[in-house]
């Protein structure tokens, strides 16, 4: 199994504003390889936060892709556009679990479900897409962690707005 | 013009030094050639804490041939000898930068970058991203901050270390 992320974040290392919203990415982005990414993933894996923030999109942005959302309480599916199920428990457990019904590439999203697979040890794959603005204060790319985590550079790529987008493996 | 440069190394997630300020996570690409970039620069800034710090580290990153500004409310000109201590980070800015010279060093830390950036001081802000996520530590730009367009300017990976070199303008506020 391999589980990997694809982040948007700020020079200064925010995913999100603190109210959740993501107004300084650029509107419409060049294209910059995610949906080739979604493509090559099995399931996405989030957290409840994320996964109501996606719910209030006018568009479902994952296709028929399968959407695992992670939370201990009920959530409404039913409104939900695409192929979502929910799942509660352990990362390693809920990996387990895909692993178990067939899925090999994970897309683990949302600031905090991010944050507690790395803790893990669960992730192997970080693609992270740098947009040339500061904006001060928001929710960190991470957040905390009990130990530094080694990374290998895979790849970088800039495109023409100034995205920089780096591809790292975690080193074991 | 001089040109005033943030140049600095972070990490994945946006820490410029361990919660204890280390910086044992920094790896030195052999390619990258330090002594180019050092000669770039005949001046360099800080604030109190990074003046402190590297005092401890022994002496601190002073040379011959870079003049070094401390901006400080509390320290005093007469416990810092070798270089020069100001409260008034405009007037020293201003003054260096109508002065003939190579580039000005904004060598950090974060706190004193937030507040050229909040004045409109800092023309260029290059990180060099070590592959490394440090979950925590002295952030690059401590919040809250002013909010910053950039203009990605150049980048380059050194493949040895995996650091990715960037560099961004800071766009220019409009005239107040």
């Amino acid at each position: 199994m391999t589980a990997s992320v694809f982040v948007g974040t700020s020079l200064d290392g925010f995913i999100a504003r603190k109210d959740g919203s993501f107004d300084f990415l650029p509107d419409d982005p060049e294209p910059h390889g995610f949906e080739e990414f979604l493509a090559s993933v099995d399931a996405l894996v989030m957290g409840r936060n994320t996964f109501e923030t996606v719910m209030g999109f006018d568009a479902w942005p994952y296709g028929e892709k399968r959407v695992v959302a992670l939370s201990s309480r009920p959530l409404e599916l039913s409104r939900a556009k695409g192929k979502v199920e929910q799942m509660a428990g352990e990362p390693a457990e809920i990996v387990a679990k895909l692993e178990a019904s067939g899925a090999r590439h994970l897309y683990v999203d949302g600031g905090i479900t991010v944050q507690r697979f790395l803790r893990a040890g669960l992730i192997q794959r970080l693609i992270v897409t740098r947009v040339p603005v500061l904006i001060g204060q928001g929710i960190p790319l991470f957040g905390a962690l009990p130990h530094d985590i080694r990374l290998r550079h895979l790849a970088t790529r800039a495109y023409a707005t100034g995205l920089v987008q780096s591809e790292y493996e975690v080193v074991a | 013009m001089r040109r005033v440069r943030y140049s600095v190394a972070m990490s994945l997630d946006g820490y410029i030094a361990g919660p204890n300020g280390e910086y044992d996570w920094i790896v030195m690409d052999p390619e990258i050639d330090f002594g180019a970039l050092m000669g770039s620069f005949d001046a360099m800034l800080m604030g109190r804490k990074t003046y402190e710090a590297a005092q401890k580290m022994g002496g601190g990153p002073a040379s011959r041939s870079m003049s070094v500004h401390v901006l400080s409310r509390t320290l005093r000109q007469e416990d810092c000898k070798g270089v020069t201590v100001s409260d008034d980070a405009k007037g020293t800015l201003a003054k260096l930068k109508a002065a003939k010279g190579k580039d000005i060093w904004l060598f950090g830390g974060g706190g004193l970058f937030r507040s050229l950036l909040k004045l409109g001081l800092v023309d260029t802000v290059e990180v060099a991203v070590i592959p490394v996520v440090l979950g925590g530590g002295i952030p690059f730009l401590p919040a809250p901050a002013e909010r910053a367009k950039l203009k990605l300017a150049k980048h380059r990976v050194y493949a040895k270390t995996g650091t990715v070199a960037l560099e961004y303008d800071v766009a220019r506020k409009a005239a107040r």
